[in-house]
C-alpha cells in the first residue's frame, strides 16, 4: 500500500496537533469518499449550531482534500482498508 | 453494520492500531450516553418512527429488517439489522429515510437523539471519526449488495447474503457457534436478495442438499457457512470484511 506523506507539502499548517492524525486515518479508511463524508459532516455541525466544530472539521476536509489531490494513489486506499475494520 | 464488540489481535493492533483504537473510543461515550432501559418490541411489528427518527439506535437483542415499500407495491429489504448493530448515522448526514424498521423476534432498542450524539461529536473528534467511519462502511456495503446484484448468480446471491448474516451475528461471539438461526423467511430473503420466491426457495434447497443451511418454519439455519462459501468463492472472498483480512472460522 502507498504510504501517503504528511510531511513537505502535505504538512498540515492548523494549530491543532490532532489533526494531522485525524486526516491520515481517515484518508487509509476512506480516501477521496471519506472527504465527502467529512464536508457533509461540517454541513450538519454548521446547520445545527456547532460553529466551532464545523471550523475544526472544515480545516480537516481541507487538509484532506490537498492530501487526496497531491497524492495519486490516494483515491484507491478507501478499499484497501477500510472494510478491515467492520467490526468497530 | 458491523456489531458492538471488538477485538483486536495483535496483528491487528500493529496495523491499525492507533486508528481502531480511536474508533473504539469514539463509539463507546455514544452507547455510554444511550437510555440505560431498551425499549422493546413484540416480533413482526414494526418499531414506530418516533422511537428511532431523529436518534442513534442500537439493537440490543433480537433481529429486525430495514424495509422499503415501493410505490408499485414492490418491497425490499434494505439491510437486515442483528444485536449490536445501530442504525439512525446515515440519516444523520443524509436526512430522514422512508425506510419502515420491522422486528422478526422480539428486539429491544436503545437510543441516543441527534442533539446528544452531535454535541459529543463536536467535543470529541474519536465520536466524530467512529460517526464518518460507519457511514462509510454502510456504504461500502452498499456497494457490495450492488455488486453482487448485478454480477452474481441466484445461488451466488442467497450463498453470500447468508455468509454475511453469518459473519456479522458470531463476530464477537464464541467461536463454537457454528450454527446459527437466522430469523428471516423465505419472503424476506427473496425481498433481501432480490429474487423471486421461487428462485430463493430452490436456491435453499440446494444448499441443504449440500449440507450448508437447515430450512425451518420462519427462519433458516445455516448449519455449515464453510458450504456458502463454496457455493459462492469469488464472492465471499469480496465480503471478507474482518478486521485482519483473514477467512472467519469454519471457513477455511
Amino acid at each position: 500500500m502507498q504510504k501517503t506523506s504528511f510531511t513537505g507539502a502535505n504538512a498540515i499548517p492548523h494549530p491543532d496537533d490532532d489533526a494531522q492524525e485525524i486526516v491520515e486515518a481517515l484518508v487509509i479508511l476512506g480516501g477521496a469518499r471519506m472527504l465527502g463524508h467529512v464536508r457533509r459532516l461540517v454541513e450538519v455541525f454548521r446547520r445545527e449550531g456547532y460553529p466551532q466544530a464545523a471550523a475544526r472539521w472544515d480545516a480537516i476536509a481541507t487538509i484532506m482534500s490537498s492530501v487526496i489531490a497531491e497524492e495519486p494513489g490516494a483515491e484507491d486506499l478507501d478499499y484497501l482498508s477500510v472494510s478491515r475494520l467492520s467490526s468497530c | 453494520m458491523g456489531t458492538s464488540d471488538l477485538s483486536l489481535t495483535q496483528n491487528d493492533k500493529s496495523r491499525f492500531g492507533v486508528t481502531a483504537e480511536r474508533l473504539v473510543a469514539g463509539k463507546a461515550p455514544l452507547v455510554a450516553a444511550m437510555q440505560p432501559e431498551p425499549r422493546v418490541f413484540l416480533p413482526k411489528t414494526q418499531i414506530p418512527r418516533e422511537e428511532w427518527e431523529n436518534k442513534v439506535c442500537e439493537i440490543v437483542s433480537g433481529w429486525a429488517v430495514r424495509r422499503l415499500a415501493h410505490s408499485d407495491g414492490h418491497d425490499q429489504i434494505m439491510s437486515v439489522l442483528l444485536p449490536g448493530d445501530l442504525f439512525g448515522v446515515n440519516e444523520l448526514f443524509s436526512g430522514p429515510s422512508l425506510d419502515l424498521i420491522e422486528t422478526r423476534e422480539m428486539v429491544s432498542v436503545r437510543s441516543i437523539g441527534y442533539a446528544n450524539v452531535l454535541s459529543l461529536a463536536a467535543r470529541d473528534a474519536d465520536v466524530a471519526m467512529w460517526l464518518l467511519y460507519y457511514v462509510h462502511q454502510e456504504i461500502s456495503r452498499y456497494d457490495n449488495r450492488l455488486t453482487l446484484f448485478a454480477r452474481g448468480s441466484a445461488l451466488e446471491k442467497v450463498a453470500v447474503l447468508l455468509l454475511d448474516l453469518h459473519r456479522r451475528f458470531s463476530r464477537g461471539r464464541s467461536p463454537g457457534e457454528k450454527r446459527v438461526r437466522i430469523p428471516l423467511t423465505q419472503q424476506d430473503i427473496a425481498d433481501y436478495s432480490g429474487l423471486s420466491l421461487e428462485y430463493v426457495s430452490r436456491t435453499l434447497a440446494i444448499l441443504n442438499e449440500r449440507g450448508g443451511v437447515n430450512v425451518c418454519y420462519g427462519a433458516v439455519e445455516i448449519v455449515d457457512p464453510g458450504v456458502l462459501v463454496e457455493s459462492a468463492p469469488a464472492m465471499a472472498d469480496l465480503w471478507v470484511d474482518n478486521l485482519d483480512g483473514t477467512k472467519p472460522p469454519f471457513e477455511r
